[in-house]
């Protein structure tokens, strides 16, 4: 038996957890996304605004849930840099015409830009944690009872038409990283069963394409005042 | 016959520490000819001026042995369905652009020219890719029964000839392919089972050794295989080596 750290460092060790933090953050795309369906009540913000304020109230439960995935997402990154740097060191001399083999092969833009797309999550991740979670924090009252007023900043920052247009280019990026992260998630994992691959890629590109056209609508539907 | 004249660009290397570069030379050869007798044409024609040939490798030139290995416009063995050496002029228009280059990998350094160094498959190979049985004679037919979907699966993964093209192919120079093929292959068969673990952690060890890059399911490898083995083996490698990690 490998010692834990010998594992994790390995290539294929790497893969597993990237995989395995790639498919949670995957996870937590869907429940927020699903949450963010909310902001199209029509109801000025109350079905919306409860949701965040019951989450906000689980206290130390909801640090726990942030904490790991915050630690989940930083070592996903970690690991990419890791990969990122392995791969270049695997070929110093470069071709000169490089070209697809076409047939079986899955590299695509998608997979050939995965340290690029993910590089720009990255930032994207820490300007809308800045612009919502820590930004301005507005007050409303639902139902009597006071709470933070998160839909008001989301209808106001998305106004911009600026900041509609950097969030509309940042859900294509993802879905390019999904497109290729999904399925391979699957392979890395080891899932060898031909007909369960094949569900996995097929799936994996349906679940890129919704979850980024999903996110994709919401500011541009707030933009054009639908659902307001 | 018909001749057919195409324009080359040869990656020339003097030597394992000195940069390499395209030459262009123009050639008129047969489209019957293959390939490397296109190459060895064009040798001919240097040796004569007094120039000093391309070196590149080739063995059987009937596709069984895994020498040979050209990337030819940016394709690991090109547009051939098998291996560079079963690929024919014919394949090519007159007057197209054709570039020649090696094996390009940290792992699989430039010996010269077209030629690289493959004892990095050697090493992986001898780190558990074999089974310690005593051999002697050849037992009897099927003394040890084994299915016949076991059989056939075993068989394709077996037909690895170790060439290298996955590596060539693979944007991280990946060797997961090879090392995949062997531990599924192996992993299959009842004589493959008692170092079955060893097998998988010590060639993944290896492998990772020897400089190769990590898989991030391209997947170019399989479009170039010659023998058409599929990342299917990479996802056996990787549940052979968790399973061995773990126990
Ligand atoms: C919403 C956030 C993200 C999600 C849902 C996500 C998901 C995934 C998944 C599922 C994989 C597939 C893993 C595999 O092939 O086994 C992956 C791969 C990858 N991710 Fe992310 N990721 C996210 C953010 C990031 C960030 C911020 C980076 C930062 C650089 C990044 C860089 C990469 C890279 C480079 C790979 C490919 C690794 C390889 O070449 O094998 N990702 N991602
Ligand atoms: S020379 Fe043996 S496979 Fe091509």
């Amino acid at each position: 038996m490998a010692s834990l750290a010998q594992a994790l460092g390995s290539t294929i060790g790497r893969k597993y957890v990237m995989a395995i933090t790639g498919l949670i953050w995957a996870g937590f795309l869907v429940s927020h996304l699903t949450a963010n369906l909310l902001l199209l009540a029509s109801d000025d913000g109350a079905a919306f605004n409860t949701y965040a304020y019951s989450l906000m109230s689980l206290g130390p439960l909801l640090w726990v849930a942030e904490g790991f995935l915050a630690a989940t997402f930083l070592i996903h990154v970690y690991n990419a840099v890791k990969i990122t740097m392995e791969k270049r060191a695997a070929r110093t001399s470069r071709y000169q015409v490089t070209a697809n083999a076409g047939g079986p092969s899955r590299k695509t833009i998608a997979s050939m830009s995965m340290i690029y797309t993910g590089g720009l999550l990255f930032v994207f991740m820490i300007l809308h944690l800045k612009g919502f979670k820590f930004g301005t924090e507005y007050t409303t009252t639902v139902d009597g009872t006071e709470m933070r007023d998160l839909y008001r900043l989301v209808v106001e920052t998305y106004q911009d038409p600026i900041k509609v247009g950097v969030y509309l280019v940042m859900m294509v990026v993802l879905g390019l990283h999904l497109r290729h992260a999904v399925w391979s998630a699957f392979q890395s994992l080891g899932v060898s069963n031909q007909k369960y691959l094949a569900l996995a890629e097929k799936g994996g590109y349906a679940f890129a394409l919704l979850v980024a056209l999903g996110f994709f609508l919401i500011p541009l539907a707030i933009f054009l005042g639908v659902g307001q | 016959m018909s001749s057919i004249n195409v324009k080359l660009r040869v990656w020339r290397q003097a030597g394992p520490d000195v940069a390499g570069k395209l030459v262009d030379y123009a050639l008129t050869t047969d489209s019957h000819a293959s390939f490397l007798e296109m190459l060895d044409q064009l040798n001919r024609e240097l040796v004569n001026k007094g120039e000093d040939a391309i070196e590149f490798d080739s063995d059987c030139r009937e596709g069984i042995c895994g020498m040979c290995g050209l990337v030819i416009n940016g394709v690991a063995h090109g547009p051939s369905d098998t291996t560079t050496c079963q690929l024919h002029m014919r394949s090519y228009k007159e007057g197209d652009t054709i570039a020649i280059e090696p094996w390009q990998a940290t792992a699989f350094p430039v010996i010269k020219d077209l030629v690289v160094d493959r004892s990095s498959f050697d090493r992986i190979q001898a780190a558990g890719g074999y089974v310690s049985v005593g051999t002697g004679s050849a037992p009897d037919a099927n003394a040890i029964p084994i299915g016949k979907a076991v059989a056939n699966e075993a068989m394709d993964y077996a037909q690895c000839i170790g060439c290298g093209a996955c590596v060539a192919a693979c944007p991280n120079a990946s060797a997961s392919l090879f090392v995949g093929a062997k531990i599924s292959q192996l992993a299959l068969m009842p004589q493959g089972q008692v170092e079955r673990k060893e097998r998988a952690l010590g060639m993944v060890e290896q492998m990772d050794k020897e400089g190769f890059g990590p898989c991030s399911n391209h997947g170019e490898c399989e479009a170039v295989c010659p023998k058409s083995i599929p990342i299917k083996v990479i996802a056996n490698m990787k549940r052979e080596w968790l399973k061995a990690s773990l126990t």
